[in-house]
Order: C-alpha cells, then sequence, then structure tokens
C-alpha cells in the first residue's frame, strides 16, 4: 500500500505494537481523514471544535495539495449548507463536528435529507448538554439516529469500535450516501477520535453508484433545468415526496444493517453495547467468559438502520439482557422495542456512565453480577 | 391590438394580457401619455386588468416604459418603427405568485434579460433565498438551489468551489442577507466569492407577513413594531452594502431601485455589470435593490413606490457605492 503524505509517513511502524506489512498507525480522526479521501472526497467544510480537530487538521494538510477543496467557514451552520451547495453541484463532500456543532447542523441536514443530497458527515461525541465537555461520550445516540433535525427524516449512522472501524465505515458511509442519495452519519466519542491504532486502508467500492445528472451543473447542451430544493408547499405532494423518503428509509433498513455478535449463542446474559462502551463491554465479556458466566455482546454497527436482524437469531429463547451506553440511556429504548417487536418480553436492564466518564470491564462485570446474579431465577 | 400602417406612419404593436394582470396599475402610473386605464371587466384574479384607453394606440410614442415597469410582465410592446420589443424574455417563464406590483417580479425579468443577453444561461446557475423569493426558481429557466434562510451565499460557495466555470448568484431579502444570515453575507465578503448577490431590500420580513426587519426605517409600523421602530426597543436599521464594500472581497456594490422605468433599466445596466465583474474580478458583487413591498407595507402599489422615494431612499441612497479595480465594467 502507498502511504500517503506527511503525517502517515512519519507515523508508520512507530507504535508500540509495530506495523505489520500494509498497515499504519493512526488516530481516529485521522483514519477517517484518510478514508475520506481514499474515497474521493471533493470538498470538505469545516469548523474546528474538539475533539475532531484533527479531522480538519488533517485534511487542510491533504485536500489542496490533491487539488480538492478545504474550506474554513464561519460556523457549522454555513459549513453544512456549503455540504448542500457542493453536493447538489454533484460532488462528494463532507463535513465534521462535535455534539454542539452538529446541534448547529441539524437544520442544513434537515434540508440535505429533503433535497436528497449525498453527503457524508462526522459527529466525534462529546459529552453535554451544552458546552458540556470535551472528554468522549455517548450523549447523541437520540440526535443522530432519531432525526437530530426537523421533518422525520432518517439518515444512515455508523459507529466504529476500533480505529480500524472508523476508516472502513468512513468508506462505507460515503458510498451509501452516493447510492441513496442521502446523509450519512458516523458517530463515535471523543475518545476513539484520539486512540492510536494499526490499520489497513480497504479499497472505496465505486461499483453500482448512480450517476449524478440531478445535479446543478449549468444547463449545457441546453438540457433541462435541474433543481435542489426541499420546499413542496402542496400537502398532497409533500406527503408523496414523504412516502418515497420512507420506502428508500425502508430499503436502507432491509439492506444495511450491521453488528458485531460476540459469544451471544449461547449466553444467558447478553449485552447491547455500540461504539467504544461496545468494545469495552466485549473485554468485559471476555473477563465474565473466564469467571465461567455465560455472557455474549450483541454491538449494533448501525444505529440506524437498527440491527434488527442480528437480535432475531437470539431470541429463540428467554436470555437476560443489560444494554450499556455512555448516557444515560438511549439505545436501551431501542432494544426494547426490537425485542418487543420480536415478541420477547426479556428482562432489559441499562447501565449507563455519563458526561464523559468511561465505564470499565470490570465494572460491567460487576453490574452484570448485581443486576442477574448467578443462578439467581431466570 | 396591433400595428398598422396609416398613411405613411407605423403604429406599435402594444398587447395587454389580461389573464396575467393583477391590477397593480404601476403601468398606469409609468405611461407618459396617459393612454392606460383599467378595464370594465374583472378577470380570473379578481382585478380589473389595465389595457389602452379607446384610440389610445394612436398617441403611444412605443417608449416601452408599461412593459419595463410590469412586474408580472404582461405587457408587450413593439416599436415596429425602430425595431424594439419590450416585454418577456424568453427565460422568464411561469405565472409569478408574487402579490400585485411587487418589485421583486420586476428584479426577476431584469435577471432573466441579463443572463439571456449575455449568453450564459447553461452556466448560470441561482441560488433562491427563504423569503419571497422562495420560489425564485420557478421564473427563470436555469438550474437552481433553493436555500436554507440566511445561508444562500454558503450554498453559492459549495457550488463555485465546485465549478468555478459557473456563473452563480443569489436572490436574497434583507432579513435572509442583513438578519438571519448577515455572518454568511459578510464572510461570502471577506472570502471574495465571485458571486453576484441581488439584495432584494424591501425593509419588512414579506413572506411572513409584514414584520420588523432589521432594515426596518426609524419609525416604519409594522406587524411586530405597531407604534413604529425605536430605538429602545428595536435598535437602528442596519446599512449592509456600505458595509460589505469595505470589505476587500466585495469588488462592486451597489445601490439601486425599480420602482419606475428609468431605475428599472439603470438596475439592468447594474445587475449586468455585476455579472460582468463576476466573470472579470472573480470576487463579490452585490447590486441592493431597495424594493417595494406593497402587501407588507400596508400600500397600494403605486403609493408604495412614492413612499420607497420618500422614505426609504433618504437612508438606503441609491447609487455607486463601490467601482471594481478600473472602473465599471462594460
Ligand atoms: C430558520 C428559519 N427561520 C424563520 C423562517 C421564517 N421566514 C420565512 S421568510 C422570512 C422572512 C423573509 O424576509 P426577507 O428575507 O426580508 O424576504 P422577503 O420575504 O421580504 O422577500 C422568515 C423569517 C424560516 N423559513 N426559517
Ligand atoms: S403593470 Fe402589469 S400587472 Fe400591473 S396593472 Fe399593468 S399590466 Fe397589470
Ligand atoms: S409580501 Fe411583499 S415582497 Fe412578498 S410578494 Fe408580496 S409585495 Fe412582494
Amino acid at each position: 500500500m502507498t502511504a500517503g503524505a506527511g503525517v502517515l509517513e512519519a507515523t508508520q511502524g512507530t507504535a508500540t505494537e509495530p506495523a505489520a506489512e500494509g498497515e499504519v498507525l493512526l488516530k481516529g480522526c485521522e483514519a477517517i481523514a484518510e478514508a475520506a479521501i481514499r474515497s474521493g472526497i471533493d470538498a470538505y467544510f469545516a469548523y474546528p471544535i474538539t475533539p475532531q480537530t484533527d479531522i480538519p487538521e488533517y485534511l487542510a494538510e491533504r485536500l489542496p495539495g490533491l487539488g480538492k477543496t478545504y474550506t474554513q467557514a464561519n460556523s457549522e451552520i454555513s459549513a453544512i449548507n456549503m455540504v448542500y451547495g457542493a453536493a447538489g453541484a454533484g460532488r462528494r463532500c463532507m463535513t465534521s463536528s462535535s455534539s454542539p456543532g452538529i446541534s448547529l447542523k441539524q437544520e442544513g441536514i434537515s434540508y440535505i435529507a429533503g433535497a436528497e443530497l449525498p453527503c457524508f458527515i462526522v459527529n466525534v461525541m462529546r459529552g453535554g448538554p451544552g458546552l458540556g465537555t470535551v472528554y468522549g461520550s455517548q450523549e447523541d445516540y437520540w440526535q443522530s439516529v432519531k432525526g437530530g433535525g426537523h421533518g422525520g427524516y432518517r439518515m444512515p449512522v455508523m459507529a466504529p469500535a476500533t480505529v480500524q472501524e472508523c476508516a472502513d465505515l468512513t468508506m462505507l458511509c460515503i458510498r451509501l450516501a452516493d447510492l441513496y442519495r442521502t446523509p450519512t452519519l458516523l458517530c463515535l466519542d471523543g475518545t476513539l477520535g484520539q486512540m492510536w491504532e494499526n490499520l489497513r486502508f480497504g479499497k472505496f467500492d465505486e461499483s453500482g453508484l448512480p450517476p449524478k445528472d440531478w445535479a446543478t451543473t449549468g444547463r449545457k447542451g441546453g438540457r433541462k433545468p435541474n433543481l435542489i430544493s426541499s420546499i413542496i408547499i402542496e400537502p398532497p405532494d409533500l406527503e408523496a415526496h414523504n412516502r418515497e423518503l420512507h420506502a428508500k428509509y425502508a430499503r436502507i433498513s432491509q439492506r444495511e444493517q450491521r453488528w458485531e455478535e460476540y459469544q451471544a449463542d449461547d449466553a444467558d446474559v447478553v449485552i447491547v453495547a455500540f461504539g467504544l462502551a461496545g468494545r469495552i463491554a466485549r473485554t468485559g465479556v471476555d473477563l465474565m467468559r473466564a469467571a465461567g458466566r455465560k455472557v455474549g455482546l450483541m454491538r449494533p454497527i448501525s444505529l440506524f438502520p437498527f440491527p434488527v436482524d442480528g437480535f432475531r437469531p437470539l431470541v429463540n429463547r428467554p436470555r437476560k439482557w443489560l444494554v450499556v451506553e455512555m448516557n444515560a440511556g438511549q439505545m436501551v429504548e431501542d432494544v426494547k422495542t426490537t425485542l418487543f417487536d420480536l415478541g420477547r418480553l426479556d428482562p432489559v436492564k441499562f447501565y449507563g456512565r455519563q458526561g464523559g466518564v468511561i465505564p470499565t470491564p470490570e465494572e460491567i462485570a460487576d453490574v452484570v453480577e448485581r443486576e442477574f446474579p448467578k443462578g439467581g431465577a431466570r | 391590438m396591433t400595428g398598422t400602417v396609416t398613411e405613411g406612419a407605423v403604429l406599435p404593436r402594444v398587447e395587454f394580457d389580461a389573464q396575467i394582470c393583477k391590477g397593480c396599475g404601476v403601468c398606469i402610473e409609468a405611461c407618459p401619455e396617459d393612454i392606460i386605464e383599467y378595464a370594465g371587466t374583472f378577470n380570473h384574479r379578481g382585478v380589473r386588468p389595465t389595457q389602452l384607453v379607446p384610440d389610445g394606440l394612436v398617441r403611444c410614442s412605443a417608449c416601452g416604459n408599461c412593459a419595463v415597469v410590469c412586474p408580472d410582465s404582461a405587457v408587450t410592446v413593439d416599436n415596429l418603427r425602430k425595431h424594439l420589443h419590450y416585454g418577456k424574455n424568453a427565460l422568464r417563464i411561469g405565472d409569478m405568485h408574487y402579490c400585485p406590483g411587487c418589485d421583486e417580479g420586476t428584479v426577476h425579468e431584469l435577471l432573466a434579460e441579463v443572463i439571456d443577453e449575455l449568453g450564459i444561461k447553461e452556466v448560470a446557475v441561482g441560488v433562491a433565498s427563504v423569503g419571497c423569493t422562495v420560489f425564485a426558481y420557478r421564473y427563470i429557466d436555469i438550474d437552481w438551489q433553493q436555500a436554507a434562510h440566511g445561508r444562500a451565499t454558503s450554498v453559492a460557495w459549495g457550488i463555485e468551489c465546485q465549478h468555478p466555470e459557473l456563473r452563480v448568484f443569489t436572490v436574497q431579502g434583507d432579513g435572509d442577507l442583513a438578519g438571519i444570515g448577515i455572518g454568511e453575507t459578510f464572510h461570502a465578503a471577506a472570502r471574495g466569492d465571485p458571486t453576484v448577490i441581488i439584495f432584494l431590500n424591501n425593509a419588512i420580513y414579506g413572506m411572513t407577513g409584514g414584520q420588523l426587519a432589521p432594515t426596518s426605517l426609524m419609525g416604519q409600523v409594522t406587524s411586530t413594531s405597531l407604534a413604529g421602530r425605536n430605538v429602545k426597543d428595536h435598535g437602528y436599521p442596519i446599512v449592509m452594502t456600505e458595509a460589505l464594500a469595505l470589505q476587500e472581497g466585495c469588488s462592486f456594490a451597489v445601490r439601486t431601485s425599480v420602482h419606475d422605468a428609468p431605475s428599472i433599466r439603470k438596475t439592468k445596466k447594474y445587475i449586468r455589470q455585476a455579472f460582468l465583474n463576476q466573470a472579470k474580478n472573480k470576487s463579490l458583487s452585490v447590486v441592493e435593490v431597495v424594493s417595494a413591498c406593497p402587501s407588507g407595507w400596508r400600500l397600494d402599489p403605486v403609493d408604495a413606490h412614492k413612499y420607497l422615494v420618500e422614505h426609504l431612499f433618504p437612508v438606503y441612497k441609491p447609487g455607486v457605492i463601490k467601482e471594481p479595480p478600473g472602473g465599471m465594467p462594460r
């Protein structure tokens, strides 16, 4: 693999675990930025905010040399509307921010969803509400998967747990954006964004992506005018448009679910956790298995669509469920709904740490013991 | 009515489209020969459309003023002697949703003419904003994007940075440009974006029904300043175009109006110059059109134009505010 300029070469193989052939050592944020370049983004629009600033810094260094656009906007609002313009003009584009900045982008994301423009958004979450803390958290689950902005739209949301996944899911999000003409969101906590790990870049899959013949590139050759807009004033027309949007979301739900299941098959207790919490819970599962408890993990990778199919094989018998999040309990609602929809009334407990506090594997093992004591009534 | 040759004199061809006419009456006001009147019958809009008075054609000087001032392009004048045509441009499509006598329609006609005459319709991309111009894309037959409230210049930059060959312009009201979007507007000037901004300043929030705008005049009565704008409650009006002109990245700034035929002709020249400046200096061009909002101002269209001259011009002075380096573009 050819390494990119500067940052990449300098860091190759300097890890305590030396990089294997074809591997590079990068921070989560840098892996996202590099993967975006390798996915052929044409433009990136930024506004600084911790803990995602490594993304704009990386791209500011790399994009201009590649003949691509890097613009630092006057605000996150401006940045997302530049994305609207550039995406509407048919280009592959991206913006990134952290929680307060993502809040500012919500109107723009809603317009982008309404106008069906492809674009890639990254939220490196910090603790909230308000200015909160720069330390990593998962407090934006609801905002990410339940619309965030107004108008009841959905968009694919992917949650990585490793730096490798940061890169892989960036490429996936950029592909899904073009495939479905939708904004896509990569959602990770600030800690993963700052974490160094070896990774291997895959290849961006360009196959089957539709042409952007709807873009405002000028009426060259006298073609019919193109319009990028989200205003549809007549209620029946807007209803028809929204039905099409939701039919698209249904297709996405059917085809794009992703999850990791770890030792859940024979588990009496299944932990459900995403992102960094999922990664920590996995270590917790190992601890508990070593201590002789049959515990497993279900880690949603796609938060929208919620990986209902991943739960299907697990509802074959009664189990106990523990949802672990770095928030006060958000995804737990989707877990409960999913189990209910799949016909189960299993007990579902929740454990969360907030405000940038990260749970430990031991802590999670203790919670399992407390909530579902070994040998306790089923 | 059609032109006929009578004993050496070639009469003009003047046509009033009674279906399109909104009965605003600005053509009656603009006619120097006083030969336009309201018809005795109502059209489907429930207004009496205008027409020539009986035998008016013989007194018609074919100046074209009625066609130039009609915001809805309902009038066509052909000066058959001088082979001059006044009326709807081919790029100007559709029936407009604007209120009778709204200046925003007139500006669309000018934009369509300029884009057509400069031969840039295949590279022109408009950005409609939120405000009464939200449907601007329906009326000029080119590519458009419709932007969120206040964000038109950011959307414009998104297009331009990806397609430098495109000729991007925005159409924005004062609430959009000077209120919610003031940050975006200034940063477009600071970056020196090659955008042409058509800034329709009607000193009111038109679309939402006539509320106080950042540009409303001192003492101006609006639906949210019922006793008139005062400093204590509302602060002072923002004068935008001079402030934009101070920025290095803004190379051309003018303030103009479309309240009568001469000012419309001048505004067309300015819009043309803005597009020429865009190509030449690749930086921001601002054309502020001080516009009447008869509905928001609660005035009859003809009185609205009088109000505009008497009250808005002293605060928003028409004229060239910043000439591009090397003089006005030709
Ligand atoms: C974010 C947001 N805030 C408020 C509105 C409501 N709104 C629609 S048009 C408008 C005022 C537009 O006024 P102006 O820009 O002066 O244009 P005009 O209608 O006078 O042409 C407002 C406040 C909106 N659509 N979006
Ligand atoms: S200016 Fe146009 S719309 Fe107004 S009265 Fe005359 S023809 Fe009718
Ligand atoms: S409200 Fe005012 S600006 Fe809007 S269309 Fe009517 S007259 Fe024109």
